[in-house]
């Protein structure tokens, strides 16, 4: 295992793909920092609240889409040099592999919540500390880092099922574009006001219509279940992030936690399957 | 070489119809503009026409049109990028083709795929039409849409087509096939928002309880002039605003944006040949 992962983050800080996803992450989030220091200034200005928080981490769910890219690039060239075999060959198992390839990913994938962090300087220089305070900071990096890996455990399976870099790379946009969809549909419908009242235009006149009950609005178990997913799935996870409504950032990080470790022990028995030609 | 690009449009076709990447790539668009349509499409649209709105069908219908890149990306790179992987654009040049042949005969071969791709989202969303009847542009500006979209997916093409050329690296391809069609997608965005800004701010807010009517003031966002020129023009000549002012039903000269697209083809075609003929192919 220390020989592979050894070899891994020897690889790793050689590796053309690792260091054109940092920049490419770096470069897209400053950029990002610096349009969002402007618009919250604006906003600052027309009086509005706890904006400087809610505009922070405009990049979390974009995370997931940089880790696929390095991933399916980093790890589908062990199949196409033939590494893998190589590494069977010399007797190293299966499952060890898989791992170290975690590890590796997984740390490079910290790398890059480093750089995504790291770009937000400006945006902390020009508005101050977030009103979510030290704490609230360290409990939001806590989340990123669980989401992090439950992209990087996804995104490790599929680089180690299929054989194609090519495929991979298409699976993983393709898996990352539909559990945002996911995230975003669950965290919508959890939205939902129970009452809903407002203003109507019957027969020519605005009329002030008294709170009536909001048929899209979840109970009971169906409530239960789907946010007991939005805490569980990393884009739901980071959208929450976006709006800076993460109200329980512990769950949060605990079942991603659970679910990288379910998605590699899944992940390593497929691979323990898997025909290497 | 004497019948040279018939050859190869023939080898092409015949690894066409046997593509997995082509009939993958058609299948999930299908059952993507199927459920789309089955799942949402038909609903929303009859909550919309029981509000009152206008062109819900057409507004409906071709609602997938910005994202048809995206699947043509992958097929033209996964297609294209094969030759490269097994070795067959050498094998080709080795027996007498020219570089120029053999990048037209690629291109025309995913040209012709896309059709298939054109039939397939039309043909998902038929069951709207079905269910709540014809579509209300009437079948000649129908007809006018169809050459507008087999324009813009010939740009596509093009544009893939070029760079599946040059990028030996088939996942790289995809990548970079990927981030110019998000690049064209909020280019074109932009465009289109840009010239929907209204001349003049207007509106009505409730105070005490009573409607009351904005004076109108002039919008700052409001592109005229030579400005407006310019942005027309990209709007009708990118891919990705095209097809988004397809979306919304919005192409207000169809015909034009097909001669633009075939304009653009061209000279991406010519570009894409040019630099294929300076490729190092190992």
């Amino acid at each position: 295992m220390r020989k592979l992962l050894s070899a891994n983050f020897a690889r790793l800080w050689s590796s053309k793909s690792f260091w054109v996803t940092l920049a490419a992450l770096f470069g897209f989030s400053l950029v990002q920092a610096l349009n969002a220091t402007r618009m919250v200034q604006n906003l600052l200005e027309l009086g509005y609240e706890r904006v400087v928080d809610r505009y922070m981490f405009n990049e979390a769910p974009y995370m997931g889409i940089f880790q696929g890219v390095f991933i399916s690039f980093f790890l589908g060239t062990e199949y196409s040099d033939g590494t893998v075999r190589n590494k069977l060959v010399v007797g190293h198992r299966r499952g060890e592999i898989f791992l170290a390839n975690f590890i590796v990913c997984f740390a490079a994938s910290c790398v890059f919540l480093a750089a995504w962090w790291v770009a937000m300087t400006p945006y902390v220089a020009g508005l101050g500390m977030p009103e979510m305070g030290a704490k609230g900071l360290a409990l939001y990096a806590l989340v990123a880092v669980g989401f992090t890996a439950v992209f990087a455990a996804l995104y490790t399976s599929l680089a180690s099922l299929s054989s194609s870099k090519a495929v991979t790379l298409v699976l993983a946009l393709v898996l990352w574009i539909g559990l945002l969809y996911t995230g975003n549909r669950l965290v919508d419908r959890l939205w939902e006001p129970e009452m809903k009242g407002g203003m109507a235009y019957i027969n020519g006149a605005v009329v002030e219509t008294g709170p009536v009950p909001n048929p899209l609005y979840l109970t009971g178990a169906a409530r239960a279940v789907c946010e007991f997913l939005r805490d569980l799935l990393p884009t739901s996870q980071a959208i929450l992030m976006t709006d800076a409504e993460l109200t329980r950032p512990l769950p949060c990080a605990a079942l991603s936690a659970v679910l990288t470790v379910c998605i590699c022990i899944l992940g390593a028995a497929a691979f323990r399957r898997k025909d290497i030609k | 070489m004497k019948n040279g690009m018939k050859n190869l449009l023939s080898a092409n076709f015949y690894r066409l119809w046997r593509s997995k990447s082509f009939w993958g790539t058609l299948a999930a668009m299908f059952g993507l503009c199927l459920g789309q349509c089955l799942l949402f499409g038909i609903g929303s649209a009859r909550r919309m026409i029981e509000m009152g709105y206008e062109e819900v069908r057409n507004r409906n219908f071709f609602y997938f049109a910005p994202l048809v890149g995206a699947f043509l990306a992958v097929f033209v790179c996964f297609f294209l990028g094969t030759e490269y992987a097994d070795g067959t654009i050498r094998s080709k040049l080795a027996a007498g083709y020219r570089r120029r042949q053999v990048y037209f005969a690629n291109f025309l071969t995913c040209f012709v795929g896309s059709w298939a791709f054109l039939a397939a989202w039309w043909t998902a969303w038929l069951p709207l039409l079905a269910v709540l009847g014809p579509l209300e542009m009437g079948p000649m500006m129908a007809a006018e849409y169809a050459l507008a979209a087999m324009g813009f997916f010939a740009v596509y093409t093009a544009i893939f087509t070029a760079l599946a050329s040059c990028v030996p690296h088939k996942a790289l391809a995809v990548l970079l096939s990927l981030i110019v069609f998000v690049g064209l997608f909020i280019l074109g965005s932009r465009i289109v928002n840009v010239l929907d800004e209204p001349e003049f701010y207007s509106g009505t807010f409730f105070r005490e309880g009573e409607l009351v009517a904005l004076p109108s003031s002039p919008n700052p966002r409001y592109v005229a002039g030579r400005a407006r020129a310019v942005c027309e023009f990209f709007q009708n000549l990118l891919p990705s605003s095209q097809s988004l002012r397809m979306a919304r039903a919005q192409m207000e000269a169809p015909l034009r944006c097909g001669q633009m697209s075939a304009l653009l083809t061209v000279c991406v075609c010519i570009l894409g040949a040019a630099a294929f003929r300076q490729k190092d192919i190992k």
